[in-house]
């Protein structure tokens, strides 16, 4: 059964997998979904769920995600993800997320120093325990995708389940073995493995499909007010440290 | 008047007396047939001084000097007395100059006598460069011409001067026509240099060819080919090429899908790097490259010019370090290697696509070697009209960048194109979205039968060529030397046991599994991936036309080495059996040919011999050679790599003839194909083809891993020049085309082509690769030692390993007894991780699959 989803997938300059994405999500949701190219300002107003796709956005110059992080689509974003729209980011995604603070930590260099490229064991961790399926084989290919954050925030990752997404044999050094995670209002997720890259009946999995939907499916759960205020006092929070840092230089 | 608000260009005369910002001077001087005549002004009209005058004509400069007390360091230009015969250039940096001296003198009075004239400074470093090896072909075009280059699928071929071959392949639901363009090229000299960035500019540049045919490209496959991993400095160039192709080909988002790899100590100084890029476009939409439409604008597009890669190509043209010794030498030529950036590649190459997809584009050429001069006198030639190039218009990114170096820097992720002036301002749009440079910097001129290129700069005529002198170096003919005559094999009394063998084997760096490497490249990016690398072919899925595309590349130099001729015939069996494993059916090739220094005898008799035997091959195989690249000078202190002609093949899967309604692909809806894997009912081994025999043991990888390293090296300097196996082109079609029936009417879903190491190296890799184990019953006729080993190594070729159920089995060996193909039961694959040979002797995989798959990692990082 699809979903009746209103997906949005921004495209950066560098995107290689948007049309990846977009043919999953025709294979996931009802509604045909909207590709929105960075250089705009606006996202739909009635999109119900944003996707970041893989790539190298700018060439993952500086470091991956880091220019993509001052489009002129990022206020919108930031916009949407204070409403509560559900953001998803894959891969530079997620690097994307994290540059701009809508996650916590920070991806960087795998351990062996090498782009890998590979199918991966998955193990989803649901907080509601409402998944059928909990292992999943998808592919990862990033360079960049070890993830890495201070004790404290990895403990608070744990502690409020926001680790959603764990490899079975990590490919790239993650901390914790971390292939996905989601903010405390579970309202924006990011991972680096594609699911995207799994989802023909001619790929070695199908899981890619089942994932996105499990991901996609908390778009219509409905936000509590505690989250969407924390959520506000966030961002208010963040604008004003980068207004004092703009200041600064 | 800018050349975007030009509606339409207005006839010659008209122009005349409207002369424009660029043709300023120019189209005044120019007749109808592109070359163009002195102003006739009276001498009186002439103004003789202006206030920059330092040195008025017809005074001795140096009493001038001592006159006026100037400064001997003041810069004074001398104006020359013809303002017809270009001016002589002033390159800004000296060390570039010197390109010229690569001319030999014949080479010289053939110019002089074409131009009859001298040719000035810069137009003979123009001329050198465009007929340097790497850009000519001098010492290979008469060779080329024997190979077969159309069949009733090709489109485009690259010996009509396009950038890429082209074949047909079939409609999507609205019946339009598709087109796969491919080729391949080598970038060998320049990953030796800098692997990183040489590597990722030999694939930048490829898959620019292929776009400049107006293809999105859709697949890249490399051929490498390093020395022995013994050798320190393997280790630094496998990483950084590798790291360069990966960092490259993933970030433009295009599926690395396979190649090869290989380590010989042949290839210590002279590492191979051939990358190969497969693009698919509408058929409506294929660019040209021939230049066309008097009064139409030369574009350039993409990357600013700056001055890195200068003279590329004719370092490209010689081998390194005669006498300095190499470091010295390749510290000396890094300055002509590019610096490739992805990203940039990835916008010119959505932005191009954009423009194709519009028709904004009149032809379409990328810059490689020889920068924009190859460019430019190649679109020129093959439209056979007059260019106008204002080098003062070419987007830089260094100042003071002299005519010589604009025209020769091998900037990457440029493209220059021939617009209609009406359609300048889309393009500009569309680049600008992009954000990248897209500048008129010419026009084209009129249709002549001796069309000239012509050169701005600084309001000056630089240099003026006629086009088809650039394009046709006068060909040289080396000499060749008398074809070697390869031995029959002698083994050794003394052989090692089949099982120490293989284990041998299995552990050289060549079958090594090669998971280092291929996990570094994305493939499967687009999502269209059915197999990625590790198979005997890559398979793509193509949603337009629901076909799938199969591709491979090969080459056997350990072949070629002791029969040039034998092995290039080799290398298309190869591809051909290796397209037929996975179910396709060939339609054209590729051929990187990688040789020493033709100047060589022995050299140009490989070349020679390489280019007849691939010929042979195709012509039987009935399949073109639609592109192609040559690389010669593969060379180091005199000693050349052995021919090394490697073939790239794309085949194809037809689609279903009842097209489903569903929009996703299922393995129902795909046209049948098979896997290098089998499925869990699929435990039945088949040899298909004929047993080996002890002469299929000449040059085989048991020759030269097992038998050179064990037994003593004096008895086997006669036997590793062995002949390689005999080839039988009747035999390998019939057997190809029995493989590609079973696989389509379903019979067959796990094939693999037999070569490289021969029976027993496949089957043990296959079971390593599943994770199972294989139990062998076949029962050998003769329990001799060398005829054991010749059956289980032997490389006889037209042979293919099949995984097979009963079922499947059954049907099978009554159509092979119906065929008369000789159909061998093998044995079965089972659970347990052990490999048993018909004589009870068994070995566990367990412990061999673990170092096998880690082996590559472990000897690179160590």
């Amino acid at each position: 059964m699809l979903l009746p989803l209103a997906c949005t997938v921004i495209r950066f300059p560098g995107s290689n997998r948007e049309h990846d994405l977009l043919a999953a999500l025709q294979r996931i949701t009802s509604l045909p979904p909207t590709l929105v190219d960075s250089s705009a300002t606006a996202i739909p107003h009635e999109t119900q769920a944003i996707l970041l796709p893989g790539g190298f956005a700018w060439g993952d110059y500086i470091r991956a995600g880091a220019l993509a992080a001052f489009e002129p689509i990022i206020p919108a974003l930031k916009q949407h993800a204070q409403q509560g729209t559900l953001i998803v980011g894959i891969c530079n995604g997620f690097q994307i997320l994290t540059e701009t603070n809508l996650l916590p930590g920070t991806l960087t260099k795998n351990t062996s120093g090498r782009f890998v490229c590979a199918w991966q064991n998955l193990q989803f961790q649901s907080p509601d325990d409402l998944a059928e399926q909990t292992t999943f084989r998808i592919p990862v290919a990033h360079s960049e995708g070890r993830y890495h954050a201070p004790p404290n925030i990895l403990r608070e990752l744990e502690e409020n389940d926001q680790i959603f997404l764990r490899y079975h044999d990590n490919p790239n050094g993650s901390a914790n073995d971390i292939a996905g995670i989601c903010d405390k209002t579970r309202r924006i997720f990011a991972l680096m493995p594609h699911p995207e890259n799994a989802i023909h009946p001619f790929h070695p999995s199908q899981d890619g499909l089942l994932l996105l939907r499990y991901l996609l499916e908390n778009a219509r759960r409905p936000l509590q007010a505690s989250q969407s205020e924390f959520i506000f006092f966030q961002h208010l929070l963040e604008n004003a440290m980068q207004k004092s840092a703009v200041r600064q230089a | 008047m800018t050349f975007s608000q030009t509606k339409q260009a207005p006839p010659l005369k008209q122009r005349q007396r409207e002369p424009n910002a660029l043709t300023q001077g120019v189209f005044d001087r120019m007749r109808s047939d592109g070359s163009y005549k002195s102003p006739r002004r009276l001498p009186e009209q002439r103004p003789k001084t202006s206030d920059r005058t330092l040195i008025p004509k017809g005074k001795n400069a140096d009493a001038v000097r001592r006159e006026k007390n100037i400064d001997e360091k003041t810069q004074a230009r001398v104006f020359e007395k013809k303002i017809h015969k270009p001016s002589k250039p002033i390159p800004s940096n000296k060390n570039h100059c010197t390109t010229h001296k690569t001319l030999t003198p014949s080479e010289q009075t053939h110019l002089r006598d074409q131009l009859r004239r001298e040719p000035n400074a810069l137009e003979w470093e123009l001329v050198a460069a465009m007929w340097s090896e790497h850009c000519s072909y001098k010492s290979s075009r008469h060779l080329l011409e024997q190979l077969p280059k159309t069949s009733e699928r090709t489109l485009a071929q690259t010996g009509d001067g396009e950038n890429a071959g082209a074949v047909r392949i079939g409609n999507d639901a609205e019946g339009r026509g598709y087109a796969l363009v491919f080729k391949m090229e080598s970038h060998n000299h320049p990953s030796q240099i800098t692997p990183h960035e040489g590597a990722a500019t030999g694939v930048g540049g490829i898959m620019r060819d292929i776009l400049a045919m107006g293809a999105r490209p859709i697949a890249n496959l490399n051929a490498l080919r390093f020395g022995s991993l013994e050798n320190p400095k393997t280790k630094t160039l496998l990483k950084g090429v590798v790291e360069g192709i990966a960092s490259y080909g993933n970030c433009t988002g295009i599926p690395m899908l396979g190649g090869e790899c290989d380590f010989d100590s042949d290839y210590d100084n002279n590492i191979l790097v051939n990358a190969m890029t497969v693009g698919l476009a509408r058929t409506e939409n294929l660019c040209s490259a021939r230049a066309q439409g008097e009064g139409n604008l030369v574009v350039y597009l993409g990357a600013t010019t700056g001055r890195d890669g200068i003279n590329g190509a004719t370092m490209a043209s010689q081998g390194f370090a005669q006498q300095e010794g190499q470091d010295a030498s390749e510290q000396k030529t890094k300055t002509q290697v590019q610096v490739g950036d992805p990203f940039a590649q990835k916008r010119l190459l959505e932005a191009c696509l954009e423009a194709v997809e519009q028709h904004l584009f009149e032809a379409l050429q990328d810059m490689g070697a020889a920068g924009l001069l190859s460019s430019s006198s190649e679109m020129a030639a093959k439209g056979k009209i007059a260019m106008t190039l204002d080098l003062e218009r070419v987007p830089t990114r260094q100042p003071n960048l002299s005519p010589l170096e604009l025209m020769l820097s091998e900037s990457q992720e440029r493209m220059l194109a021939v617009v209609q002036p009406q359609h300048f301002d889309a393009l500009e749009v569309l680049f600008a979205k992009h954000r990248l440079d897209c500048r008129v910097i010419g026009n084209v001129g009129a249709v002549s039968t001796n069309p000239l290129l012509l050169l701005q700069w600084k309001g000056r005529m630089q240099a003026s060529l006629p086009v088809r002198l650039l394009g046709e170096a006068p060909l040289q003919h080396h000499k060749q030397a008398a074809p070697p005559t390869a031995q029959p094999v002698r083994l050794p009394a003394n052989l090692p046991s089949t099982l120490s063998a293989l284990q041998k084997l299995l552990l050289s760096p060549r079958l090594l599994c090669k998971a280092w490497v291929t996990e570094q490249y994305d493939s499967l990016v687009g999502g269209q991936t059915l197999e990625g690398p590790g198979g005997e072919a890559a398979l793509l899925y193509l949603e337009q036309t629901r076909e799938i595309l199969a591709l491979t590349c090969d080459a056997t130099p350990r072949y070629c080495r002791n029969d040039a001729r034998r092995g290039a015939m080799q290398a298309v069996c190869e591809a051909v059996r290796n397209l037929s494993a996975v179910g396709a059916t060939p339609l054209a090739i590729t051929d990187n040919l990688n040789f020493g220094n033709p100047e060589d005898p022995q050299v140009m008799r490989q070349a020679s011999d390489s280019v007849a035997g691939l010929a042979e091959a195709c012509r039987a195989f009935g399949l073109p050679v639609v592109s192609g690249n040559v690389s010669f000078y593969n060379e180091t202190e005199g000693r050349s790599i052995p021919p090394t002609p490697v073939v790239g093949a794309v085949g194809i899967i037809e689609a279903n003839a009842t097209p489903s309604a569903s929009t996703s692909a299922s393995r129902a809806t795909l046209p049948p194909f098979a896997r290098a894997l089998p499925e869990d009912d699929e435990r039945l081994l088949f040899l298909l083809g004929a047993p080996a025999t002890s002469s299929s043991l000449g040059a085989s990888l048991y020759m030269q891993e097992v038998v050179m390293q064990e037994v003593v090296m004096q008895e086997v300097a006669a036997t590793q020049r062995g002949e390689p196996p005999a080839i039988d082109i009747a035999e390998e079609k019939a057997n190809a085309a029995f493989v590609r029936h079973a696989i389509a009417r379903g019979l067959c879903r796990c094939a693999r082509d037999l070569s490289c190491g021969g029976l027993l190296v496949k089957i043990a890799l296959l079971a390593m690769q599943q994770g199972c184990g294989v139990r062998l019953a076949t029962r050998l006729s003769d329990r001799d030692v060398a005829a054991e080993a010749a059956f289980w190594f032997g490389e006889k070729q037209a042979r293919y390993l099949l995984c097979l159920t009963e079922r499947q089995a059954e049907v099978l060996t009554d159509d092979a007894t119906r065929d008369a193909i000789a159909f061998l039961p093998l044995g079965e694959l089972e659970e347990s991780m052990r490999l048993t040979l018909p004589s009870g002797e068994a070995i566990s995989l367990q412990g061999l699959s673990e170092e096998w798959r880690s082996g590559l990692a472990r000897l690179v990082e160590a």
